[in-house]
């Protein structure tokens, strides 16, 4: 019953398991694939607690890692202070879990980081991606056919690695951290550039040889500039968006405006109007 | 190629000179934050100025139920800021609790006593007294109950001891004129006899003072069951722990003791004060410029008077108050809070007894832990914390008090721990105290790193100075910085006030330069 009301609760919330048959045993974190999630991917993770006179359970989502979803069983009986109490450690024992839990994951995914790229070649020109792109390998390295693009911190801490695929598939290292880590090209004199993804960062720095940094995804342009504000206060800035004007809301220019305007820089984006498409 | 999004697809179709283009025409745009005084760059947080730190709001929620419900109600009756209801409202409740009740964290021999240091700044004008009066009306008037309910008894005590007092006086006179030693003998074991079952004086309980000397205060605090609280919205009592009875010279160690609870032994020639647990709590609220003017006694900072204190700084509502606006504390309100504090006076023991100690449960601990951590970790040499550590040394310790008052006023006097909620609270509390207490130390008078700090931001604005570099500014101030250390610690201290950014110049054939560079929010104020 308590189960059925919690496997309800995910539903509303947008983490239904893609397996019906989930069980979640009593004050363990699950972790699982929920139907947002691609193939393979355990990005979504729950805990429930039946031990107490009201039961209760979180649930929360990789992608979107502040966010926690709390469920309260439906009970008449008031919660007495001492109840309360220990509603209030379980959840703090729980956070401090699941905090332990994604440093841990962090921690695995950065070191097998360090050990594909202390062991991959450096990358040519010639991978069918940049040929296709007509842009160089900048300190690229490669592991058979993919392209390894590294995510680093402001200190220079390496934390997870992209993969591109010849056909321009990419993928990141599961479990590594993303937020605030970047990839440069170049290195910076009075202005630095940033840019979503890799083949956009490499264009920019070839037309303009100014340094640019790679963000990976719209999402996290808010996270580096800040970052990058902090390392370079004097710098000027540009944020060189995506103009995903197909998109509806445009989420790659909206985002580009978010980061300018928490760092004071400017918005560049390219404008295909009058421009004859090949 | 599907639909071109990005400025690989724009030089892929018109050629890498329209994206130089296009990237140059916002580059051109896009002045350096340096050069942009006009508009600061929106990633610059506020400096805090060295003594002009900014203190945040105190909100009245920050307290539990019904003493936060009172709080907010007489804030928002009375037009001030809800910091001086809540720093008030929290000395109300030591009043209360304190001596009766203690708090061991760890629930083993260290200890925190539930006295608690107030002291509000405000402006003259500011409502300080309205807001006085309604928070402690329920004391005034639990002590007049129990002045009224004990009149009787406290009547029939007083007119037995007068008449053993008298009796003992005239067994005096008889065994002086005694015809042998027999009988005077006889008289003196008389007189001990009366002494014994004289009844012992009857006091009618005072939970507060509002002006106290220290000796009297040792007194009273021997009267009154080894308590006592200062609530109080005029200065007096600095003027008296300043010394203006005894020569400049005033005893702090009764006030000090009151705060640690160490024991008070006083044998005097004429007066007798044995008190082995005092519990002494103050809620003032002050004019800043009395409290600039206690900065003038180095003693009271030397002897940790001013770091026992939680000080609040909120700004004055003064000039901008609707005075046609009149809202009444709701009665609901204003019953709930004395009838919650009339049940917290209920038991209060006659002669104090061993106070009931109070642990915390381990959540609440490890939160309370982690806060203590934090602090220490910031208040050695270079830390954050460095200018006031006296304070932030017994913060923790403060926080720990709070959180076992707000235990109580939740759960009532029978609450058996200090649950996580509370401590969640206190802890809350106290990270908002510390830039008050911040600001009010930088009124108290700064240490030597402030002062140079103030210096620079001085030299920076008399030069409209948008950056600079280290060797610029030590040759500026050649008197003030002879060595490097000094100047490094005072642009530490600016950086950590977010009044400058520290960065490396690279230069082409040179050795790098130490720069920095200024908030642009300094020259726009």
């Amino acid at each position: 019953m308590i189960a059925t009301e919690f496997l309800a609760f995910l539903g509303s919330v947008g983490l239904t398991p893609v397996k019906a048959s989930i069980h979640f045993p009593d004050d363990k974190i699950v972790r699982y694939r929920s139907e947002r999630d691609g193939p393979g991917k355990l990005n979504a993770a729950a805990v429930l607690h039946t031990g107490t006179r009201v039961p209760f359970g979180v649930a929360w989502h990789w992608h979107d890692w502040e966010r926690r979803y709390y469920w309260q069983a439906t009970s008449n009986e008031a919660m007495t202070p001492a109840e309360r109490a220990e509603l209030q450690r379980q959840l703090h024992a729980m956070n401090k879990a699941r905090e332990e839990d994604a440093a841990r994951v962090r921690a695995e995914a950065a070191a097998r980081a360090l050990k594909l790229w202390s062991g991959a070649k450096p990358a040519t020109d010639d991978h069918p991606y940049l040929r296709a792109k007509g842009v160089h390998a900048y300190g690229l390295r490669a592991l058979r056919d993919q392209l390894m693009v590294p995510a680093r911190d402001a200190d220079g801490r390496l934390h997870t690695l992209q993969f591109i695929g010849p056909d321009g598939s990419k993928r990141f290292l599961t479990g590594g951290r993303i937020a605030g880590c970047y990839y440069a090209i170049g290195r910076p004199d009075d202005a630095l550039l940033l840019a979503e993804g890799y083949a956009t960062a490499a264009t920019l720095h070839q037309a303009t040889g100014r340094a640019v940094a790679v963000c990976f995804n719209c999402g996290n342009l808010i996270a580096v500039a800040r970052s990058l504000r902090a390392k370079f206060p004097r710098l000027r800035f540009v944020v060189c968006a995506d103009n995903d004007a197909g998109t509806p809301g445009n989420p790659g220019l909206k985002a580009a405006h978010e980061a300018a305007r928490a760092i004071g820089a400017g918005v560049a984006f390219p404008s295909f109007e009058g421009v004859a498409h090949v | 190629m599907s639909k071109p999004t990005d400025f690989n697809d724009l030089a892929q179709i018109a050629g890498p000179e329209a994206v130089k283009a296009t990237v140059d025409k916002v580059l051109a745009a896009a002045a350096a934050p340096s050069a942009n005084s006009q508009s600061p760059a929106p990633d610059w947080p506020d400096p805090h100025l060295p003594g002009m730190v900014k203190a945040p709001e105190i909100p009245a929620a920050i307290l539990p139920g019904w003493l936060g419900e009172m709080a907010g109600a007489v804030a928002d009756s009375t037009q001030t800021p809800p910091a001086l209801a809540v720093m008030v409202g929290l000395s109300v409740l030591a009043a209360v609790l304190q001596r009766r009740f203690e708090v061991a964290p760890f629930g083993d021999d260290y200890t925190e006593p539930l006295a608690l240091w107030t002291l509000t700044a405000l402006p003259s004008g500011a409502r300080k007294s309205a807001v006085f009066s309604a928070m402690t009306a329920p004391l005034l008037r639990w002590e007049k109950l129990e002045y009224d309910r004990g009149r009787a008894e406290r009547g029939r005590v007083a007119s037995a001891r007068k008449v053993a007092e008298k009796r003992i006086e005239r067994l005096l006179a008889d065994a002086a004129k005694a015809k042998d030693d027999h009988e005077r003998e006889r008289i003196r074991s008389e007189i001990q006899h009366e002494k014994d079952t004289m009844p012992a004086e009857l006091r009618a309980p005072r939970l507060f003072t509002e002006d106290v000397t220290a000796e009297r205060l040792q007194a009273m605090l021997a009267e009154y069951g080894e308590r006592m609280a200062l609530l109080s919205d005029e200065a007096g009592i600095f003027q008296i722990m300043a010394g203006i009875y005894n020569g400049g010279s005033a005893n702090l160690d009764a006030f000090l003791k009151g705060h640690a609870g160490t024991a008070m032994r006083v044998d005097r020639a004429g007066r007798e004060a044995h008190v082995d647990k005092p519990a002494l709590s103050f809620g003032l609220a002050l004019q800043p410029g009395v409290l600039s003017e206690v900065a003038a006694s180095r003693r009271f900072r030397d002897s940790g008077l001013l770091a026992r204190f939680l000080f609040a700084m909120p700004a004055s509502n003064v000039g901008k108050r609707d005075v046609r606006r009149r809202v009444a504390i709701p009665d609901q309100v204003r019953d709930d809070y004395e009838a919650a504090l009339f049940q917290l006076l209920e038991d209060v023991p006659a002669v104090p007894g061993k106070p009931r100690e109070l642990a915390m449960t381990e959540p609440a601990l490890e939160l309370w832990a982690d806060f203590a951590q934090e602090i220490e970790d910031h208040q050695g040499e270079g830390g954050r914390y460095e200018a006031i550590s006296d304070w932030t040394s017994k913060l923790p310790g403060a926080v720990a008090r709070i959180a076992a008052l707000l235990e109580l006023a939740e759960v009532g006097r029978h609450a058996e721990e200090v649950s996580q909620l509370a401590t969640e609270r206190a802890v809350a509390l106290g990270r908002l105290l510390i830039p008050h207490a911040q600001a009010a130390f930088g009124l108290l008078g700064t240490d030597g790193v402030d002062a140079d700090a103030g210096a620079i931001v001085k030299w920076i604005k008399a030069n409209g100075l948008e950056e600079f570099s280290r060797r610029e500014c030590q040759k500026a101030m050649e008197g003030r910085f002879r060595t490097l250390e000094r100047l490094t610690k005072a642009l530490q201290r600016l950086e950590q006030q977010d009044v400058l950014r520290h960065y490396t110049r690279r230069n082409k054939g040179a050795p790098p330069t130490e720069a920095c560079i200024v908030n642009p929010k300094l020259l726009s104020t």
